[in-house]
């Protein structure tokens, strides 16, 4: 008899007690990143010209050496580890005639890049040339700024007057 | 009298806890909390990186929007349950990011708060008019040390 009477009471005060436990008041969120691999490559310059005239050819050998320091100057920024890197776009140099000379197929070996004070490192038919390497950060960070130096041999003998035109394609690739 | 001594007792009992707990009108004197959000997700792409420093500060607007339901004036705090994220991407290559690259603040403006380990307060009031939205803004900032992926972290939020 006496446990029925304390019976409701307690049931009340365990309602009570149970509602208020869901009342919690700590709760965990999950914060999710999602970071984009960030590779980007600018150019100050897309055309580079290196003009022999007559008086740059040695007239004994009659060959001729031109050279544009710093020509073009490459931007990195990236947030990873990175290669750049060089191709021609042919084996041979496009020819255009002045006069009607017969194109004489000048290979791109003829042509030779450097960055900084390296030695110059001539093309070898379509093939990538290693020009820089790098970690991540922006411009700022030294080594990201890469000019880059050409040199082109010309002679007498070979090389009919004319234009002679090839396309080099930098590519900025994550190690 | 003495037969009754134990009901008439057992009822003070009953109503003195519950009245402990429930004092105005049925709500808990103890501020309570409950979420809406339970995961947030900030992208970061690559057009936000500042391509000279190689940074980017990405905000994600009201991210987390949690409730909160009190009778009286109460507080806010947040920390972190781990100083670092995991970078799911990969877990255990790289640089460790930490957590205090992430900031949170109402959404809106006002302070930011540096997340840690330890329990930052960020936001107070006084009563609630039942259960109140109270929404943070997540500022995350990237540097070029971080590879491109899925980083995570674990907020835990508390009210008092």
């Amino acid at each position: 008899m006496k446990t029925k009477n304390l019976f409701f009471p307690l049931v009340m005060y365990a309602l009570c007690g149970t509602s208020l436990s869901l009342a919690q008041t700590t709760k965990q969120v999950t914060v999710n990143a999602s970071v984009a691999e960030m590779l980007s490559l600018t150019v100050d310059a897309t055309s580079v010209t290196l003009a022999f005239v007559a008086a740059d050819y040695d007239a004994n050998t009659g060959l001729a050496t031109k050279t544009a320091a710093k020509a073009t100057t490459f931007s990195v920024s990236a947030n990873r580890a990175w290669k750049l890197t060089v191709r021609p776009g042919d084996q041979y140099f496009t020819f255009t005639p002045l006069g009607t000379a017969q194109d004489p197929r000048k290979p791109v070996s003829a042509l030779a890049t450097r960055t900084g004070v390296t030695a110059y490192a001539p093309f070898s038919g379509i093939t990538d040339i290693p020009v820089a390497t790098g970690t991540g950060g922006g411009y700022s960070k030294t080594g990201n700024i890469i000019p880059v130096d050409y040199q082109m041999t010309s002679a007498l003998a070979t090389d009919p007057p004319g234009a002679y035109v090839l396309t080099l394609t930098y590519t900025l690739a994550a190690q | 009298m003495t037969r009754h001594f134990p009901r008439q007792l057992a009822w003070a009992c009953g109503l003195v806890m519950a009245a402990a707990f429930l004092p105005v009108s049925g709500r808990a004197a103890k501020p309570a909390l409950r979420q809406i959000t339970t995961i947030a997700t900030i992208a970061v792409p690559a057009s936000a990186f500042d391509l000279v420093t190689g940074q980017a500060e990405v905000t994600v607007p009201g991210g987390i929007v949690m409730q909160v339901d009190s009778s009286s004036s109460w507080k806010m705090q947040v920390r972190a349950t781990s100083a670092t994220f995991t970078y799911l991407t990969a877990p255990g290559t790289g640089k460790p990011k930490p957590v205090a690259e992430l900031q949170l603040r109402p959404a809106g403006g006002g302070t930011a708060s540096v997340i840690s380990t330890s329990y930052r307060t960020i936001t107070s009031s006084s009563k609630t008019t039942g259960w109140d939205d109270y929404a943070f803004d997540l500022i995350l900032q990237v540097t070029s040390a971080d590879a491109g992926g899925l980083y995570s972290v674990t907020l835990e939020f508390n009210v008092y």
